[in-house]
């Protein structure tokens, strides 16, 4: 029996699934531009979208301004993995009740 | 079989529960896709890749026939060897395979074109028509345009436009070339009637723009953020 309010519906958005893929599919963190031009979104709306998942604790962001030009990395950290996970096996828990 | 399931509210009332959870599953591939492809088509590489090309255009612009071809399959082979150091070196970073299931992907979707506008090129050569050189050009132009766009789905939009910026000036090369589009058209486009010409531009020009705005979109301020 699946438990459908283990959903979790900052993660069911479609933008921020998206986000939340990305950061899972590689280790290194990604810098803003690089979120940007993958998602096609605009910097308000990406923005947006990133606050929300920093807010529920699944991404964290950090600020370098190394060679003077100020730049954001994000990465997935540990909590954001394992709702990534469990989102994860929820829909495919999903599709196989449908079978 | 549907499902319909009461007392939790999803985003798209008309799809079923099923059909939502299989499109969220497609989101998550695509953007899984995605993110490999983009890492295995480097700025740097286009880079390359286009001074390369600028390198073969004035070597072989004086040049005719098979000897015109073999500078550019030359060039070709330097560039794809520089690409697989890449990804070689990528891999090493991020501690995974080269041999990934994105480039797989992109490689299955990119080939059909790319062995399609090779032969298509060859056999230009093989003519050995005052005309060959740009004809094996707007071949292998139009076909490496043709397979950026047929992996489309899974690349960046950047890369699209470089799909579409390619067919466009391959579409042009062989109007010209039928007399389609003539010197009172388009003033400039005698100046083109030139195979190494017409690669310089694309392979050299397009791959330099692409990969200097790949490398300094990763590097560009982020004020914003």
């Amino acid at each position: 029996m699946i438990d459908f309010s283990q959903i979790d519906k900052t993660i069911h958005e479609k933008g921020r699934l998206s986000i939340m893929t990305l950061l899972a599919s590689r280790l290194e963190p990604w810098p803003f531009q690089d979120l940007k031009a993958q998602l096609d979104m605009s910097d308000g709306n990406l923005i947006t979208h990133l606050r929300t998942l920093e807010k529920a604790g699944f991404i964290d962001g950090e600020k370098f301004t190394g060679d003077g030009r100020p730049q954001t990395l994000y990465t997935l950290n540990r909590a954001g993995k394992k709702a990534f996970d469990d989102y994860l096996a929820i829909l495919a828990q999903i599709l196989d009740l449908g079978k | 079989m549907t499902l319909e399931l009461p007392g939790f509210v999803w985003q798209s009332t008309p799809m079923t529960t099923r059909e939502e959870a299989a499109e969220q599953l497609r989101v998550i591939r695509s953007m899984m896709e995605r993110a490999t492809v983009f890492r295995a088509l480097s700025g740097e590489t286009a880079l390359v890749g286009g001074a390369a090309a600028l390198g073969a255009a004035w070597v072989s612009e004086p040049r005719t026939g098979w000897t015109w071809a073999a500078i550019w399959l030359g060039g070709l082979g330097a560039v794809l060897l520089f690409n697989f150091y890449q990804l070689v070196r990528m891999a090493a970073v991020r501690k995974g395979r080269v041999w990934t299931s994105g480039l797989k992907l992109a490689l299955r979707g990119a080939m059909p074109s790319i062995i399609a506008g090779g032969f298509l090129g060859l056999l230009a050569i093989r003519s050995n028509q005052p005309s060959s050189t740009i004809l094996a050009a707007c071949f292998w132009i139009l076909h490496y345009g043709l397979a950026l766009l047929a992996i489309r789905e899974f690349a960046p939009k950047s890369m699209v436009w470089l799909g579409w910026a390619f067919v466009v000036i391959g579409v042009i090369g062989l109007a010209f070339l039928t007399g389609l589009i003539t010197q009172e058209t388009i003033p400039m486009i005698s100046k083109l009637s030139n195979g190494s010409r017409l690669m310089a531009i694309a392979f050299g020009g397009f791959h330099l723009l692409y990969g200097a705005i790949i490398v300094t979109t990763g590097r560009r301020e982020d004020t914003a953020a």
